[in-house]
């Protein structure tokens, strides 16, 4: 029991965000994935402003300015991590790409959630005929693999950043409706809504205090993982030249442009390579962490 | 005598699924006094639920249809009410105690928020005071205010329990319906929960609509009774008229299928059958097919409501036995 405040007081206890956060700091895996994760949001803010201070001169000296000279160099003091195949640094270019990604990413799921998220509360509060006619064209959308109908909307729209991610987001929007429809659906007809209805509860508080607050940590954790899944596309997109453009030096796009020179010059596959892995399992980490820490019912 | 409170007239309520109609209330009369506790006692699947959902308006959408009937609110009916009236009504008004505490609470909520969250559904009151009114209702309940910050997963069932006895009595409401608040509870607490309901019904003078199938439950907590069977309420009166007489043979079926402290039986005596489906009831005498006093009329003609004086003159009974020992209603 919580100690007594000297006017009898609850002493405020934890809040929920912090309860979470105390479950979460015991989990070292996840802690791992949340340190690499902010290291590469650091990064890719930090290139931003670096390009919007100097209008893009830092960009061109380091990322995009061919140097025939060292062509496919290998990792040494002066290139860490070697040069490709324009002789252009690796390491500056993995550094100023990690923003096309997690922008990337992060843009994309926002978007889907949104979009996922009120369709998928409106069937799942609504039910019936609204439900049927919503759920069966997300099921449509579910029957065309999610990289193969991003494929075709660039194709229809042009391959750029904006239609890449419009691409994306309409892929994984039936996923998000699905889970929001089932948790709505599942508060919905639990108990503790039906008890707060028979206290005089109106729609609108049910709705934000109830059924929202309660659907949440699924989509909270299905969207990190999410995250990780649409950075893969991205890159899979670009590795087959269909999402960001060279000379941007977008992770896939320079594993795409590295295959050629697989056996003369390892590092340039590896390391964009390792910088995918790397975010991805973080970001996989960090979501699992999310989904312990998330569940009221698992604390202690 | 006190006035009526609430009243209940001729109410059906029927579930039409695709299997068919569940006629799960027909033609129910209860008449709740002022300041007095009514016990709804029957077996499961009597439509005890179902008429306590009637009353609040809370029948699961879209199967639950009100076929026919009342519910008087001092002289209103409550199911011509709008949503908004109805809002208003539920929780200042007439407040409900669902049967399972481990499902009633929200899992993400505050126990002191969700008190405070009752209170202002009706109550203008800032933070502050709402949450003085909370610290107020929550030690009448007996749980200390410092646990106001923890969530229900942090509480007992018995604690539970009392939180949502605190959420239906924040606002105090007139008439509190309890749908087995006891069910889900051990006997101790169970004595215990009993116990914080009659405090407070002392203290704010509530009147109480008790559903129940443990009539010790009833002989502890009531004035008046109805017994429920297969929809329809087969005798109603006060606690006295019913444990002493037991005129119904389904209150008498009920009465010898429990054990009493004062009688040596070897065994018990239960009720032969089942509750008639009620997706196909029978023309006459719900009860007909398990009654060991059936006639031939009782499986043709619905026997009426007789009245049977008793105590307080509201001792009436559903049965052909008493065509003439008793008045017709």
């Amino acid at each position: 029991m919580a100690k007594l405040h000297s006017k009898g007081q609850p002493v405020r206890q934890r809040s929920l965000m912090q309860e979470a956060w105390l479950q979460f700091k015991s989990n070292r895996l996840a802690i791992c994935g949340l340190i690499v994760i902010g290291l590469l949001l650091l990064i890719s803010i930090g290139t931003t402003i670096i390009d919007l201070v100097d209008g893009g001169a830092l960009y061109k000296q380091l990322v995009t300015k061919q140097n025939l000279l060292e062509k496919l160099d290998p990792p040494s003091a002066t290139h860490i991590l070697g040069c490709d195949e324009y002789g252009r640094d690796l390491f500056f270019r993995i550094l100023w790409g990690t923003r096309y990604s997690l922008f990337a990413g992060v843009c994309t799921i926002l978007v889907a959630v949104l979009i996922g998220g009120i369709f998928g509360a409106i069937a799942g509060y609504y039910g019936g005929k609204i439900d049927n006619v919503i759920m069966r064209v997300m099921d449509m959308m579910m029957t065309v693999p999610s990289l193969v109908l991003a494929m075709a909307i660039v194709a229809a729209l042009g391959s750029s950043l904006v239609n890449l991610l419009i691409a994306l987001a309409t892929s994984q929007v039936p996923q998000f409706a699905r889970i929001v429809r089932s948790s709505v659906m599942a508060v919905k007809g639990s108990e503790y809504v039906e008890a707060t209805k028979a206290v005089g509860a109106s729609d609108a508080l049910i709705i934000a205090k109830y059924i929202i607050p309660n659907a949440l940590s699924p989509v909270i954790v299905q969207g990190t993982l999410g995250v990780a899944t649409t950075i893969l596309n991205v890159a899979g997109m670009s590795f087959l030249g269909l999402g960001i453009q060279p000379p941007a030096p977008e992770w896939g796009s320079i594993l795409s442009s590295a295959r050629i020179y697989m056996r003369e010059a390892w590092h340039i596959s590896v390391f964009p390579g390792l910088a995918i892995v790397i975010c991805i399992l973080s970001l996989n980490l960090l979501g699992d962490g999310l989904r312990d820490a998330l569940d009221p019912k698992q604390k202690r | 005598m006190e006035n009526t409170i609430l009243e209940v007239k001729n109410l059906s309520i029927h579930y039409e699924m695709r299997e068919g109609t569940v006629k799960a209330l027909n033609g129910a009369d209860l008449v709740l006094k002022e300041g007095a506790s009514h016990g709804l006692v029957g077996e499961t699947g009597a439509g005890k639920t179902t008429l306590a959902k009637g009353i609040m308006g809370l029948l699961p959408k879209p199967y639950g249809k009100i076929k026919s009937g009342e519910v008087l609110y001092e002289g209103r009916d409550l199911l011509l009410m709008g949503k908004q009236e109805m809002q208003k009504i539920r929780g200042q008004h007439i407040s409900m105690i669902f049967q399972d505490p481990m499902t009633s609470l929200n899992p993400v909520m505050t126990v002191g928020d969700q008190i405070m969250e009752a209170i202002r559904n009706h109550e203008k009151l800032s933070r502050k005071d709402a949450a003085e009114k909370t610290k107020v209702i929550l030690e009448l309940v007996g749980i200390p205010y410092v646990r106001a910050q923890e969530y229900p997963h942090q509480f007992s069932g018995g604690m539970k329990q009392r939180v949502v006895i605190a959420i239906a009595l924040a606002c105090n409401p007139r008439i509190l319906i309890a749908d087995e608040p006891t069910t889900a509870l051990d006997v101790t607490i169970q004595a215990q929960v009993l116990e914080t309901i009659r405090d407070l019904r002392d203290k704010f003078h509530t009147s109480m609509l008790l559903i129940t199938h443990d009539l010790g439950v009833i002989a502890q907590n009531c004035e008046y009774v109805s017994v429920i069977y297969a929809g329809e309420i087969v005798e109603t009166g006060t606690v006295h008229d019913i444990f002493g007489r037991k005129l119904h043979p389904y209150t008498q079926g009920l009465f010898s299928s429990i054990p009493n402290i004062s009688e040596t039986v070897t065994r018990l005596v239960p009720i032969n059958g089942l509750m008639p489906d009620p997706t196909a009831l029978p023309e006459g005498c719900a009860f007909c097919e398990r009654c060991k006093y059936a006639e031939a009329r009782c499986s043709v003609e619905h026997p009426p409501l007789y009245d049977m004086g008793g105590e307080e003159n509201v001792h009436r009974v559903r049965c052909f036995r008493y065509e003439h020992g008793g008045e017709r209603v």
